[in-house]
C-alpha cells in the first residue's frame, strides 16, 4: 500500500503523459497530465512550506471540483498537513465554527465569494495566518498582506523550491500510511458539526478492497461534480483516482452540469439518491410532454418480452446518450436511500446500478452490492461488507462496523470519539438489519418514535415511498404519539411545471404552481397510492397518511433545514414548522404563512387525503 | 463616480444639435457632454426624442445641425461605421439578434470589426483565421462567463425568453469593446428579477471594465439608482442635466412626467 503523494509520484513515472484531471474553462476543456499535475504539486508543497506549514497543521480546501484545489490537497498531504475540504457556499457563520474548529493555518479559495466569507470570519481566526484564492476576478481591493493570488503563491513555491530541490520528494517520502489523510466534517442530520481524522491507510486499504471487488479499471472516465467536502466525493473520486490513475473531470459550473456531464461520458460514476431521482424526472416529464409512448411501452415490455433490440436502439440508448449515461459501466447510488421504482428504472435502461453504504467516519464505504443475482430486491438492502470490513448490527438494531476503513476519532473532540467507538466498532446511529449478509438500512436512530398505537414509526420509509412520484421532490412525514400521518410535501417545479403547461394551464411560479387545484389532486393521487400499501411500506398498525398540505418553497440548507448532502434535518423542520404541523391534526382547512413583519406570504390548503 | 463633473473629462460632446423629419423637429438645439467613466441616463415621456439621440449618436441619423466630439475628435455627420470603429457599440430597444444563430455566434458577431482574415483565409479556416477565431473565442467565452450563459452558450438565441436575449444582446455590444455603450431600453419588458439581473451587470460593466455608458430608461427607480448624470428630454428640447437628486427635484423635469399641458 501506498500513500496520496507517492501514488501521485508512481502515476507521474509510470504515465507521465496520460490525462490526470480535465477541466471545461471558457467552454473548452482543459486538461493537465500526470506529469504536470506532480510538478504543480511540488511547488505548492514548496510554497506551503515558504509560508512556515508544517507536518500535521490543517488546511482547510475550499471551494467547487477545480484542478488546483486537488493539486492543493495532494500537496497538503505530501507536506504531512491535513487537508480539510469544506463546502464552497458555506456562509461566513459556518466557515468561521469549521475553521475554529480544525485550527486551520492556511485556506485555499477558489473565488470571491469564499474570499468575502472569510474576510468577515477573520478577526475570530488568529490562526489563520493567510489565505489563497483561485479566480483573481474582482480581488483588487481585498488585502493583499492576508489574501495571496494562487499564482503569486505558486512563484514562492518555485522560488523555494530552487533553493531547495529536494524538499518536495524528501517530504512526500516521510508520510506515512497511518499519518491523517483527511479531517472530514459530518454534515450531520443531528447536533453540532465534528471532524474526523482519517488515514491514508483508511483509504487506500478501503478503496483498494472495493477496487478487486467492482473491477475498478485504471482508464475510467469520472465526472467530479459533487462538493468536495462529501465524503462520497473523497472516496469515489479522488481515492479511486489516486489507486487507479484514470481521468476525473471537473464541469465548467453548476448551470452546466448536465451538458459538461454529456460531454464527459463518465465511465464509473457515483450519485446521490437526489441526483438519480432528478434524471429520473427529467426523464419522466420529457416523455410525458412528448406525443410518443414508446418508453412506457419498452419498459412494459421488458416485464413479459425482455429487453429487444428495437428497445435498445430507439428507446433505452438514446435516452443513456442523452444525459451522457451511456459508457457508464460502473455505477453506484449512496448516501441515503434510493426508491425502489426508481432504482428499478435506470436498470431497467440497462444501467447497472447499486447501493452502496459509507459514512463520513469509514472513508466512504462499507458495504456495495453484489450483482444482481445475489440480491434481493428492497430498496434498502445496501448490499455486503467489502472485504477488511465487519459490519453487524446492535441489540438495539444500530448498525456497526469495524476494520480497515475505521477512522481513528473526531479532532480535538475525545468525548464524541469514546461516544461512537465502543469496544472497536463504530456505532453508525443508523438503524437495519442484516439478513442473509445484506446490510438494510432503515431510518436514523433519533429519527424513529411511535404513534399512538404503538407501533414503530419509521418516517424514511413513507418519505422515500411519496417521493417516488417524479412530481414530488421532498417530502416530510409526522406522526409521533399520533393516530395518523401528516405529510408536508414540495412538489418539483421542474416537471410539475412541464406537467401544467401540457394541460395548457396558467401559472406565475412555484408558489402559484403549489397551491392549483389541478396540482393538489395529483399529489393527492399519489399519497392515496401511498396509503393504498401503507402497511407494507411503513410496518404493521401503521396508520394513514390523512392529511397533507403543498409548502410554498422547498426546504432550505442555509437556515439548516437540510443538510448540504440534502438530507432532511428532521429536528430543525419540526420546529420551524410547528404551528402548520399542529393545524394539520386540527380541522382546519388553511394556514397562513407570514414574514417576519406579519404580512401574509401565502395561504397554505391543507388537504384530507 | 461621485466626482464633479467639472474634475471629469468629456468623452461625449453634443453641442447644439437639431434633428428634423420633413420639417418635423424631433430634436432641437440640444448640447451635453457625457463623461468618461459614467453611467449616463437619457430619460423622458414618449416621443420625447430619446432615441432619435441615441441614433444620432451613433450615425443613423444626421443632424441638420450642431456637432458631435467624441474621444477629442469633431464630427458634422456621424457614419454607423465609424461611429463602431471609433469604439460606441449599441443595443436596440427591439432585440435585433440573429434569432437562428447560438448565443455563442451571435456574441461572436460582435467581434467582427476586429476579425482581419480575408474572406479565402475564413472560408478555408487557414492560417490567420484559424488563429483569429481562437483568440476571439476567448474573449467571447469571458463575457459569455461574466454574463452567466455558459449553460446556453449553444442554444438558439430564439428559442431563448426575452429577459436571456436581452442579455444576449448586451454581450453581442460587449464583444466589440467600445469605449462607450449605447442601452436603448435595456430593461423594457422584463420581470423585476431580470430588471435587478440587469441592472447589476451594467453596473458592472461600468466599474470591471471601465466602459462608459448611456442609457435610455424608463423605469425611474433602476435609473436614479444606477445613474451618475441625468439628462431629461421633453418633445426634442433638453429640460435637466445634472446628477439624479438634482434632476429629481426640477420643477420642469415634474411637470413634464406629471404632464403639464403645452
Amino acid at each position: 500500500m501506498e500513500t496520496f503523494p507517492s501514488l501521485l509520484k508512481q502515476h507521474a513515472t509510470q504515465r507521465s503523459n496520460d490525462t490526470a484531471i480535465r477541466m471545461k474553462r471558457y467552454g473548452i476543456w482543459n486538461s493537465y497530465t500526470w506529469q504536470q499535475m506532480a510538478s504543480e504539486v511540488d511547488q505548492i508543497l514548496c510554497a506551503l512550506a515558504a509560508n512556515d506549514i508544517k507536518s500535521g497543521d490543517r488546511i482547510a480546501i475550499i471551494g467547487n471540483n477545480v484542478p488546483e484545489l486537488y493539486f492543493s490537497i495532494v500537496a497538503a498531504q505530501g507536506l504531512g498537513a491535513v487537508p480539510v475540504p469544506m463546502h464552497a457556499d458555506s456562509t461566513p457563520h459556518e466557515l468561521k465554527a469549521l475553521l475554529k474548529d480544525c485550527d486551520a493555518k492556511i485556506a485555499v479559495l477558489q473565488d470571491q465569494q469564499q474570499v468575502d466569507a472569510i474576510e468577515q470570519a477573520v478577526a475570530d481566526l488568529p490562526n489563520l495566518d493567510i489565505a489563497i484564492y483561485l479566480d483573481e476576478r474582482g480581488m483588487q481591493s481585498y488585502s493583499t498582506e492576508y489574501f495571496k493570488s494562487y499564482s503569486s503563491f505558486l512563484q514562492q513555491g518555485v522560488a523555494y523550491q530552487q533553493q531547495n530541490p529536494q524538499f518536495a520528494s524528501e517530504a512526500m517520502a516521510q508520510v506515512s500510511l497511518d499519518d491523517e489523510a483527511f479531517i472530514v466534517y459530518t454534515s450531520g442530520t443531528s447536533g453540532k458539526c465534528k471532524g474526523a481524522l482519517l488515514t491514508h491507510a483508511n483509504y487506500v486499504a478501503t478503496a483498494a478492497a472495493f477496487i478487486s471487488q467492482e473491477e475498478i479499471g485504471t482508464h475510467e472516465e469520472v465526472f467530479a461534480y459533487l462538493p468536495m467536502a462529501y465524503a462520497s466525493t473523497l472516496f469515489h473520486v479522488y481515492t479511486l483516482w489516486m489507486m487507479q490513475g484514470f481521468t476525473i473531470n471537473c464541469p465548467e459550473s453548476n448551470e452546466t452540469l448536465l451538458i459538461d456531464m454529456r460531454e464527459v461520458g463518465p465511465t464509473l460514476f457515483y450519485g446521490p439518491p437526489h441526483f438519480f431521482k432528478m434524471l429520473h424526472a427529467s426523464i419522466s416529464s420529457r416523455s410525458a410532454s412528448s406525443k410518443s409512448n414508446m418508453l412506457d411501452k419498452s419498459l412494459a415490455e421488458l416485464h413479459t418480452k425482455g429487453r429487444s433490440f428495437f428497445s435498445n436502439l430507439l428507446v433505452f440508448n438514446p435516452i443513456k446518450d442523452l444525459y451522457g449515461l451511456s459508457k457508464v459501466t460502473h455505477a453506484y447510488v449512496g448516501g441515503d436511500v434510493l426508491n425502489e421504482d426508481v432504482f428499478q428504472f435506470f436498470k431497467a435502461i440497462g444501467i447497472n446500478l447499486k447501493a452502496t453504504y459509507g459514512t463520513t467516519e469509514s472513508a466512504g464505504c462499507v458495504t456495495v452490492q453484489q450483482p444482481d443475482s445475489a440480491n434481493d430486491k428492497s430498496e434498502s438492502n445496501v448490499g455486503t461488507a467489502l472485504a477488511g470490513v465487519e459490519v453487524k448490527v446492535t441489540a438495539d438494531n444500530e448498525i456497526v462496523f469495524k476494520g480497515i476503513n475505521a477512522f481513528k476519532g473526531y479532532y480535538n473532540d475525545a468525548s464524541e470519539t469514546q461516544a461512537v467507538i465502543v469496544d472497536g466498532w463504530v456505532h453508525t446511529g443508523d438503524i437495519g438489519g442484516v439478513v442473509n449478509q445484506q446490510l438494510h438500512v432503515l431510518e436514523r436512530s433519533d429519527a424513529i418514535s411511535k404513534f399512538a398505537n404503538g407501533a414503530d414509526f419509521l418516517p424514511k420509509q413513507i418519505e422515500n415511498t411519496i417521493k417516488s412520484s417524479p412530481y414530488i421532490k421532498d417530502a416530510f412525514v409526522t406522526g409521533e404519539d399520533k393516530d395518523y400521518i401528516s405529510a408536508l410535501i414540495i412538489i418539483d417545479g421542474d416537471t410539475v411545471g412541464a406537467w401544467a403547461e401540457l394541460r395548457q394551464m396558467q401559472f406565475t411560479g412555484f408558489r402559484d404552481l403549489s397551491t392549483k387545484d389541478e396540482v393538489v389532486e395529483l399529489i393527492a393521487e399519489k399519497i392515496k397510492d401511498v396509503n393504498a400499501s401503507i402497511e407494507r411500506i411503513g410496518g404493521k398498525n401503521c396508520p394513514h397518511i390523512k392529511r397533507f398540505t403543498i409548502l410554498n418553497k422547498e426546504f432550505n440548507i442555509s437556515v439548516g433545514e437540510m443538510t448540504r448532502t440534502r438530507k432532511i434535518k428532521r429536528d430543525v423542520v419540526a420546529s420551524n414548522y410547528a404551528p402548520l404541523i399542529d393545524a394539520l391534526y386540527s380541522t382546519t382547512d388553511k394556514y397562513d404563512v407570514v414574514d417576519s413583519t406579519g404580512e401574509l406570504v401565502a395561504q397554505l390548503r391543507l388537504q384530507t387525503a | 463616480m461621485n466626482m464633479s463633473t467639472e474634475s471629469k473629462k468629456p468623452l461625449l460632446v453634443l453641442d447644439d444639435i437639431s434633428l428634423s423629419f420633413k420639417g418635423v423637429k424631433a430634436i432641437t438645439d440640444i448640447s451635453f457632454n457625457v463623461y468618461e467613466g459614467e453611467i449616463c441616463s437619457v430619460i423622458g415621456p414618449n416621443g420625447a426624442g430619446k432615441s432619435s439621440m441615441l441614433n444620432v449618436i451613433n450615425g443613423v441619423y444626421i443632424p441638420q445641425e450642431g456637432t458631435i466630439t467624441f474621444d477629442g475628435k469633431q464630427f458634422n455627420k456621424m457614419k454607423p461605421h465609424t461611429a463602431a470603429v471609433m469604439g460606441i457599440a449599441r443595443t436596440f430597444q427591439n432585440i435585433a439578434l440573429f434569432k437562428g444563430m447560438s448565443v455563442l455566434d451571435n456574441i461572436m458577431s460582435g467581434r467582427n470589426l476586429m476579425m482581419k482574415a480575408t474572406f479565402w483565409e475564413t472560408a478555408l479556416n487557414i492560417g490567420r483565421a484559424k488563429r483569429e477565431e481562437m483568440e476571439h473565442r476567448l474573449e467571447v467565452e469571458k463575457i459569455i462567463e461574466f454574463l452567466g450563459l455558459q449553460s446556453i452558450r449553444k442554444t438558439p438565441v430564439a428559442s431563448l425568453p426575452y429577459g436571456l436575449q436581452k442579455r444576449v444582446e448586451l454581450g453581442r455590444a460587449l464583444a466589440a469593446e467600445p469605449k462607450m455603450l449605447l442601452l436603448d431600453e435595456p430593461m423594457a419588458g422584463m420581470t423585476m428579477e431580470e430588471k435587478l439581473d440587469m441592472s447589476c451587470f451594467i453596473q458592472e460593466v461600468n466599474r470591471n471594465l471601465g466602459t462608459t455608458i448611456v442609457l435610455i430608461e424608463h423605469d425611474m427607480g433602476v435609473v436614479m439608482d444606477i445613474s451618475d448624470h441625468v439628462v431629461v428630454l421633453d418633445y426634442g428640447k433638453k429640460i435637466g442635466d445634472g446628477p439624479p437628486s438634482e434632476v429629481m427635484n426640477n420643477q420642469d423635469v415634474i411637470d413634464a412626467y406629471l404632464g403639464v399641458s403645452h
